[in-house]
């Protein structure tokens, strides 16, 4: 499953776990909260991988697992066939290299003190790629990749509209050469016409320089645009994976059947009330029994309050992990 | 409804500021004749006498009891500065000229104590971001309760008795226990729903709503759509909704104004404009939305970004990002024209 065209996989968990907790109070035992529930999810070179589920699905702490942001309480993140528990220092820096981030908001990841010139170089000291003159004119080029002024180096972020600080945390992701690029939100902090001008430079950007994408959202519009894969996540578990289109016209699950009815679209008339999907996630200090969406699933049985499904393949390239996947019956 | 009743003159200003033996005495009844909301070649200066900048120009605008206006564009295109001008909140200094007229009154010339009494009892306003517009250090249920304390001289076990059953018909579950709960326990989707009871506790005609979901996820988003539809329902309140999210506007709104650097650049019924738009700014707002089933290599875009309305160009202010510019859009402002009934847009190419 794992490896889905038959060769080693860029990036891959398998069952991979990351666990919050605290200590013991006087009067209460330690809580223990597993944020990501044994993900299994590769990404293959070149790829365009989205992961979409609501706040507190565990989308992020995903992400941060699989830079080694946070700790991981089980399984393991192979990056390029190599164990990153296991890795040796020169193979841990290399990945750091080929893995870069870029955040939601573009006003809080950028340095204020810093030009603009040196936010994107920082990555070619950190790693101590090319000299001086080297790396100015790489800056350059970078600034002109993602369509900044070539006047930009020079200035501060605050001198930029929130659109061209994303441009900017590309730039400086893209400053190492890396192979993927992990983008949390990306688009959320950013009106609409500037989103699709990201969408558009995102996909040159891959095409151009062969990147593979993991990208987090809730925007199922701009996953559908761009991504080749998309993975559901639901409390921490990964729900169903397939590709864009089997997923956005047949999907299996009901939770991402009920994510997708939920995008109010341009055209389709007023919204009628009643069909929205009831309730909140739940807390992941309580998850349900069973599987954990059987609360708020209108297809639910007896069974999905006791048993976890797992993860199965239902077509070639679709996996769900459902009692009652839909269009199977 | 509490309170009594009485028509007043449509005349506005200070001649319709007698009767004041009523318990919330300025809850009036309209003529027929008139919306519940008018605006009328509406402009809004900021700053001080000698440094204003004009945010808002000319603005025309009508909205009848029961029904959504939905107000679309970009950051700084004078959305939420529109609303803040109806709510009596801009910003000071200011300067607002034109006609604002509610429920038959002239908001412009109404004295500031009456104009508090109409805000939050008649006329209510949810915010995006509900952790910032709550009180972080008070109940959710007193800060509803507060509401009725002010407006209808509720006592305060009658206030926290209302704040109970306004979370119960938000849909808040256990609302007794979650009265008690402060902002910070809740997850975003019930903030906003308890920014949504505050704005209804004074059962107000008028609720702007400006970008009340922007925050949310899709599903919790579908959820307060579903309320505010109901309760429009229920109650027959007019909505003012702002968002830049085209696919929600277009799931509220009976009208839409799309605005640009402070003007409409167009306005009619929503699925009309949102399916035939006639301003070029229009039809690239929705050209540059990723369709679900519509799948494009590249996005069309709006190249550029909205103008600074310190330096707006003379002329159109969206000539410099047209895509269909021509000499004259540089020199003279479009006039708003009839394109179909009811749509109306200032391009130059709908007079032509």
């Amino acid at each position: 499953m794992h490896t889905v065209y038959g060769m080693t996989a860029l990036l891959e968990t398998t069952n991979l776990t990351v666990s919050f907790g605290d200590r013991a109070g006087w009067f209460r035992p330690a809580r223990e909260v597993l944020a990501v529930r044994s993900v299994s999810l590769a990404l293959q070179a070149g790829e365009v991988l989205a992961v979409v589920g609501e706040s507190g699905s565990g989308k992020t702490t995903l992400a941060r697992a699989l830079l080694g942001l946070v700790p991981i309480a089980a399984g393991e993140v192979r990056y390029d066939g190599c164990d990153t528990a296991t890795m040796t220092a020169p193979q841990a820096l290399a990945m750091r290299r080929s893995v870069q981030m870029v955040f939601q908001d573009p006003f809080g990841s950028l340095d204020p003190r810093l030009p603009v010139g040196a936010i994107i170089a920082e990555p070619l000291d950190i790693h101590r790629i090319g000299n001086p003159a080297s790396r100015r004119a790489r800056v350059a080029e970078l600034m002109g990749l993602v369509g900044l002024p070539a006047d930009a180096a020079g200035r501060y972020p605050h001198q930029f509209s929130g659109g061209q600080r994303q441009r900017i945390a590309f730039a400086r992701a893209l400053a190492p050469s890396p192979r993927v690029i992990i983008a949390d939100e990306p688009l959320s902090a950013l009106d609409v016409s500037i989103q699709s001008q990201m969408l558009n430079m995102a996909a040159e950007l891959r095409a151009r320089l062969g990147l593979a994408y993991l990208i987090i959202s809730h925007d199922l519009a701009a996953v559908h645009h761009i991504a080749d894969r998309v993975a559901t996540m639901y409390l921490g578990r990964i729900v169903e994976v397939s590709d864009v289109d089997a997923l956005f016209t047949r999907p299996a699950h009901p939770y991402t059947a009920a994510l997708l009815a939920a995008v109010p679209r341009i055209g389709a008339g007023k919204w009628v009330p009643g069909a929205a999907l009831g309730g909140d996630i739940p807390s992941p200090l309580a998850p349900p029994t069973g599987c954990a969406f059987h609360p708020r699933c209108p297809a639910a049985s007896s069974l999905c309050a006791t048993a976890t499904p797992d993860m199965r393949a239902i077509r070639a390239g679709h996996d769900v992990a459902c009692h009652h996947p839909l269009g199977t019956a | 409804m509490s309170g009594s009743w009485r028509i007043t003159s449509l005349r506005g200003g200070r001649g319709t500021a007698s009767c004041t033996d009523d318990q919330r005495p300025f809850r009036v009844a309209t003529a027929l004749t008139e919306p519940l909301l008018v605006g009328r070649a509406l402009t809004v200066d900021l700053g001080p006498a000698h440094d204003r900048t004009s945010v808002i120009t000319g603005l025309d605008f009508s909205l009848a009891a029961g029904r959504t206006l939905g107000v679309v564009g970009e950051s700084g295109c004078g959305k939420s500065m529109t609303a803040l001008a109806i709510m009596g909140l801009a910003p000071s200094p200011h300067r607002i000229g034109g006609v604002l007229r509610f429920a038959g009154q002239d908001l412009l010339t109404m004295p500031q104590d009456r104009r508090r009494q109409l805000r939050g009892a008649d006329m209510a306003m949810i915010f995006q971001e509900p952790m910032t517009a709550l009180n972080p250090v008070v109940p959710v249920g007193v800060q509803i309760g507060e509401m009725l304390i002010v407006h209808d001289n509720a006592s305060e076990t009658a206030a926290s008795r209302a704040a109970v059953a306004l979370l119960e018909r938000v849909g808040i579950a256990d609302p007794a226990r979650r009265a008690s709960a402060y902002p910070h326990e809740l997850s975003g989707g019930m903030r906003q729903r308890v920014m949504i009871a505050m704005a209804i506790a004074c059962k107000p005609r008028l609720l702007i709503a400006d970008e009340p979901t922007t925050a949310l996820d899709v599903s919790v988003q579908a959820q307060i759509l579903d309320l505010l539809l109901e309760l429009q329902r229920d109650t027959g309140m007019a909505m003012v909704f702002i968002s830049h999210n085209l696919g929600v506007v277009s799931a509220v709104a009976d009208d839409i104004m799309v605005m640009y650097a402070g003007r409409a650049v167009e306005t009619g019924p929503a699925q009309r404009v949102l399916t035939a738009p006639a301003h070029p700014y229009t039809a690239g707002l929705i050209a540059t939305l990723p369709d679900i089933g519509r799948r494009q290599k590249i996005l069309p875009v709006i190249e550029g970004s909205p103008v600074n309305p310190r330096n707006r160009p003379p002329g159109c202010a969206f000539a410099p990002r047209c895509p269909l510019v021509i000499a004259e859009c540089r020199t003279g402002l479009p006039a708003m024209v009839i394109v179909s009934p009811g749509q109306e847009a200032a391009c130059i190419r709908c007079t032509a």
